[in-house]
């Protein structure tokens, strides 16, 4: 790393990595994108012309073998996210992982174990970033008080679409590469214990209701990742929660959290608009959420700071990534078992 | 039944029983309320002197004695829903009895066996009436594969019962304990679940599985004497089920979820969704692919149900009728699903029924 200059690497260059990482490092003073290995040469080759990247290599192990890069953005699917962390760790190298963290509890404390062990490399996941806006205020309510003890929570990512019979096979239903990850389950927990901390105990019903899918070639596939999720759980601050995960919903109320207190409650709509009302309030009203006081993107620019020694991961390192991986896993074992699972695994 | 005439003796008369059982008997024709039980000779004298009830008992023994009573009312706390239906029936005597049933599933059994052995006998338990204007709507998209598969079920009931204002529905530590707080009264039951579960069998049939949470947030309240007393009976529950029908159901009761004035039920289908909202629960809004969101489904006036629980009764007296609010083995279902919740939360299992 010459003179605070970056030079990093991309393993797999999906949209996110596009969309997102690609524009976020091309932001930050002094951070080149250097080189690309994505499934095949020619989506590597591709991605390269697109972005300007000079270099290409054929796989992941010749990027790693690079001396001259001194960080990687790892894009691929989930299965291959324990693998090339370690791989990096163990070549030198600076780690940002696209979210969800791996395929379970067990791949997310090896990864964490492997950052601990290399304590001058940075590690980071890319956070949760549906409610980066209200993150703040929620925070700041609940602390000074407005919604006193927290009683209840609810959290809801429902879709609107009926059911959908007969769809592609998604990367996220492949239970290969996606794991005990379901739905947008994992980066709703990241979200809510923002706000309210880590639950202690999970209960899930679980169901498939789409039991095949097409994959690549047309072929049917058994699908073994729910599309539709009951949770409840114990929340380490007393309250009790239930989360609800649907691909089933049609017409449903979509998103929406929902916290109740023995004064107050605060309920976040699918917009992410803000309403509170308090004991002898007779109903919600909206609470303002000013600009300048919401949470934005940042990952890349957080993750060269990091890397320059300017501030410290906090969306996301991998101690919370582990935690959001050990609900994951807790709530298949649950729906698997009919037993309550306790946390932390 | 001398003359056509069905004698109707009342034990318990609480607000339910001179708010509801009373009047809808009194507008049957060829009925008569003709004795009282309550917990004390005194309150028994009040209400007959209110409705005009030409005997008193000082209990519910010497009412049972009575051979000019044909039938009872029990509308007692559920404690004693058991003893009294076993003894009214043992006396000859049809019998309706408030909700909940029982306090727990053994005694809904011992109950739904005893009416076994007194067929010729008239056995009916009070329905669960908040969706009587819709059941029979809902049941006919149902039916009709109007949802297509049914999938996905959503219950969310804020429970407000003793509330001043329906809006102030925070966590309430102030109310002296109520029978429905007490466990010794009320067993399994749990707010208004067991009526909700009852509901939604009509829907979507009876559960097979079972995972519960349930908390007390309250946990200390003034019993009649000023003392104060432990609570165990839940103010806030989440359930978790699987339906015989393929439907997995979220449900929620709470007594601490301020500012969430109503009570929701979703039930989400290949084909359609199907919501109602209340109280009131008057409509039914319905949606399908294609449409932009949920709208009101009209219901026929002669597909709109009603109270209709005391002439019902008088109807299977006189004529035999089948009860269908609620006979006693839907009574069962709902005390053994009650009893369910309670074993989950307390083990952290799942529990499956039938028990």
């Amino acid at each position: 790393m010459a003179s605070d200059g970056i030079r990093l690497g991309l393993i797999g260059a999906g949209r996110n990595t596009r969309d997102r990482h690609i524009p976020g490092f091309q932001k930050v003073d002094g951070v080149e994108i250097a080189a690309v290995a994505n499934r095949s040469r020619e989506s590597g080759r591709t991605v390269a012309d697109q972005f300007n990247i000079p270099t290409v290599y054929d796989n992941w192990q010749d990027l790693l073998e690079d001396p001259s890069l001194d960080a990687v953005c790892i894009g691929t699917w989930p299965y291959m996210h324990r693998t090339l962390t370690m791989a990096a760790l163990d070549a030198g190298k600076h780690v940002l992982c696209e979210a969800r963290m791996a395929t379970s509890a067990q791949e997310a404390q090896e990864m964490l174990d492997a950052s601990r062990e290399r304590p001058n490399l940075i590690t980071q996941i890319v956070p949760s970033p549906l409610t980066f806006k209200i993150d703040n205020l929620l925070q700041e309510k609940i602390a000074e008080g407005y919604v006193g003890e927290i009683l209840g929570v609810s959290v809801q990512s429902l879709g609107n679409n009926f059911i959908d019979q007969g769809g592609p096979m998604h990367w996220r239903n492949d239970r290969d590469l996606s794991g005990f990850n379901i739905l947008n389950m994992g980066i709703w927990y990241e979200a809510m214990i923002r706000w309210v901390g880590r639950a202690t105990s999970v209960a899930s019903m679980t169901k498939i209701n789409v039991s095949s899918r097409k994959d690549e070639d047309g072929k049917l596939t058994p699908v073994t990742i729910p599309d539709h999720v009951n949770i409840i759980a114990q929340l380490a601050n007393g309250a009790q929660a239930n989360m609800h995960f649907s691909a089933v919903t049609g017409l449903s109320s979509g998103d929406g959290v929902w916290i109740y207190g023995s004064e107050g409650t605060i309920h976040v709509d699918g917009g992410l608009n803000i309403y509170g009302g308090r004991r002898g309030d007779d109903k919600l009203s909206e609470i303002p959420n000013p600009e300048e006081n919401r949470a934005f993107w940042r990952v890349e620019e957080e993750f060269c700071n990091a890397i320059r020694g300017l501030e410290k991961i906090t969306l996301t390192p991998f101690e919370v990534g582990l935690h959001y991986m050990e609900f994951t896993e807790a709530v298949t074992r649950s729906a698997q078992s009919g037993q309550t699972v306790a946390l932390p695994l | 039944m001398e003359n056509g005439i069905i004698r109707v003796g009342l034990i318990g008369a609480g607000a339910n029983t001179r708010l509801r059982h009373i009047p809808g008997l009194r507008e049957q024709e060829g009925v008569e309320i003709v004795a009282v039980a309550n917990r004390s000779r005194a309150s028994g004298e009040a209400v007959a002197s209110e409705y005009e009830i030409p005997t008193v008992y000082d209990n519910w023994m010497e009412l049972m004695e009575d051979d000019n009573i044909d039938a009872v009312c029990v509308g007692t706390w559920p404690y004693m829903h058991r003893t009294l239906v076993l003894a009214a029936l043992e006396n000859g005597k049809h019998v309706l009895t408030e909700a909940r049933m029982a306090m727990d599933a053994q005694e809904a059994h011992d109950m739904l066996d005893a009416s076994r052995q007194f067929p010729h006998l008239v056995t009916q338990i009070v329905p669960a009436p908040q969706t009587l204007q819709v059941d029979r709507t809902v049941q006919d998209l149902i039916s009709s594969g109007h949802l297509g598969e049914p999938l996905a079920l959503r219950l969310r009931v804020c429970d407000y019962h003793g509330r001043a204002n329906r809006a102030d529905t925070f966590k309430n530590t102030d109310g002296p304990l109520h029978w429905r707080q007490n466990r010794q009264l009320s067993g399994y039951n749990i707010m208004g679940m067991g009526i909700w579960y009852e509901t939604l069998m009509r829907y979507v049939g009876p559960a097979t599985k079972v995972m519960a949470m349930t908390r007390v947030f309250t946990n200390q309240r003034k019993d009649e004497s000023g003392i104060l007393r432990g609570v165990t009976v839940p103010d806030h529950v989440n359930v978790l089920c699987e339906f015989a029908s393929g439907v997995q159901a979220d449900l929620s009761w709470s007594t601490v979820t301020g500012l969430q004035t109503g009570t929701e039920l979703w039930i989400f289908g290949s084909e359609g969704t199907i919501k109602l909202e209340g109280p009131p629960f008057d409509k039914v809004l319905v949606g399908k692919p294609g449409d932009e969101g949920l709208s009101e489904h009209p219901i026929p006036d002669d597909k709109r149900g009603k109270w209709q629980v005391e002439e019902q009764f008088v109807n299977s007296v006189r004529d035999n009728a089948p009860v269908t609010h609620t006979p006693f083995d839907v009574g069962v279902q709902y005390m053994e699903f009650t009893e369910s919740v309670t074993r989950s939360a307390q083990s952290g299992q799942a529990v499956y029924l039938p028990l």
